[in-house]
Formats: structure tokens, sequence, C-alpha cells
């Protein structure tokens, strides 16, 4: 990355101007954690509490998804992706779709 | 006999993961709601909003940035045993409803540390959702609670000292 891409879940960004609006763009993923995890989050379960690997694999998920977008939005040329939203869906046992999409704008200092 | 002993040992052996389940449970509970605390009494000074408004910003500073946090926890078996007759029963299932509460200000104070980590005094934009990942409320036996967290972090100059709950 030559130069850093704001990233923001707002509308606007304080101190910046949009300038131009390049479109939507999006990334997603689809992961699983190996059959060890699940057994050890099955044993997790009896006692409660966090099931760190399953939280790790939405980490995973979420910074690969919001990567494919960043990528996306530096092809058409923005410096910048306001309004970012995410999603999940259950796609089959064990595995989860992360989906992340946002508005790739090019922004200018406010005066 | 041998029908008898196999029914004995079974009982019993569910009895013992019922008791296990409620005495390590419990104490995993009670740490991680005091561990919430502390860490809640430490983070008074972040300004949280779930307005997509930023107040009063600070420019001069790094720019606004998107910060993430997710959780997922689970009950124990104890208190998901006492849940199933609930279900039979109907009303309020009260673990559970600590549980959800428990994974939203855990996920609350991810996004906080994050931010002020990275230097910023200020948060906007605060969403908490739950999601559903494997599918984990159909598979039989497992029941988990997952909270995606996501604020924009920023500079405030009005950033003062208030409540570090926002539910």
């Amino acid at each position: 990355m030559e130069h850093q891409i704001f990233v923001v879940n707002t509308e606007s960004i304080p101190g910046f101007r949009v300038v131009q609006v390049k479109g939507i763009v999006q990334g997603n993923t689809v992961r699983a954690k190996h059959a060890g995890r699940d057994i050890a989050a099955s044993l997790k379960n009896l006692v409660g509490g966090e099931l760190k690997g399953y939280t790790e694999l939405l980490t995973e998920s979420r910074r690969e998804a919001m990567a494919r977008m960043l990528q996306q939005a530096q092809q058409l040329g923005a410096n910048a992706v306001v309004n970012v939203r995410f999603t999940t869906s259950a796609v089959t046992s064990g595995a989860s779709e992360m989906f992340a999409y946002g508005t790739a704008v090019v922004v200018q200092p406010d005066v | 006999m041998l029908e008898l002993i196999v029914t004995i040992v079974g009982v019993s052996i569910g009895l013992l993961l019922l008791v296990a389940a409620f005495a390590l449970g419990g104490y995993v509970d009670r740490k991680h709601l005091a561990n919430l605390a502390e860490r809640e009494r430490l983070c008074q000074s972040i300004q949280l909003s779930q307005s997509q408004h930023f107040f009063s910003p600070h420019f001069g500073g790094s720019p606004p940035q998107i910060v993430t946090a997710e959780t997922v926890v689970a009950n124990n078996h104890f208190k998901r045993f006492l849940a199933s007759w609930r279900k039979f029963f109907g009303g309020e299932i009260k673990s559970f409803h600590v549980l959800v509460e428990r994974a939203r200000r855990e996920t609350l104070m991810r996004l906080v540390e994050n931010a002020q980590q990275q230097g910023f005094n200020a948060l906007c934009n605060v969403r908490l959702d739950s999601v559903d990942i494997g599918g984990n409320t159909t598979a039989q036996g497992m029941s988990c609670i997952c909270i995606l967290g996501t604020a924009t972090a920023y500079h405030s100059s009005t950033a003062k000292p208030m409540e570090a709950t926002i539910i």
C-alpha cells in the first residue's frame, strides 16, 4: 500500500470532504476451524465461558473480508471507504461467511 | 442386574457432569464478571456514542479509524440443563439473558481497549450485533452467543469521564 486508506463505519470523516464517489466495494470469506478446535469448543461448552477458537475464527474472517474490500477500493483509486458494514451467515455447520461492504470514495482535507 | 449397573453408572456420570459444570462454570462466570467490572472502571474516560455523528472532533491527530471486536461465549452444562426445564415451563431464561449481556459488555470493552491502544479517546457509531456462526443454534448440544462489535475511533476534544456502559 503506498498510502493508508481511511476506513470508517460512519458516513463522513471529520476534516475531510468527499470529492468523488467510486461505488460499492465488498469482500467476503468463508472460513472453518479444524476439527480439533471444534472438539475443544464442545468440551469447553461443558464449563461455559469464552470459546476462544470461535472468537479467533471471527477475527480472522473479519480481517480477511476487510482486506479484500480494501483491495477493491485501491483498484478503483479510492483513498477512503465509508459506511462499512459487516454481515455474517452460517453456510454449513462449523463454518461461517463474513461479508464486508462499504462505499469507496475519494476524500480531500477540508481547507 | 447388568442393566441396573449400567443405569446407575449412566445416571451418576450425568450427575457428576452437572455438579462439575455447576462448580467450574460458576467459577468461570464470577471471574469473568469481576474482570469486566475492573476493566470498565479503568476505561471510563473514553467517550462512547452509537450515533453516526463525531462529537467535537479534534483535528491534527491521526484520522478516524474503524475498530472491531468479537466475542463468543457459551453457557455451562448446568445452566443449559436448567434452561431446558425453563423451556418446558416457559418464561424468562435468566442464565441466557445474563450471558448475552456479558458477551456485549466484553465486546464493548474490547472495542474500547482497541481504540485506547491506538491513542484514540472517543468512539462513535458503536454497533453490537449478534451473529450465528456455523449454525450453532441448531447443532446438537451446542449453543453459544457470538457478538460482533464495530465502531469508529477518533480524537474528541470533549472526551470527559462518563459511564462505560451504553446499554
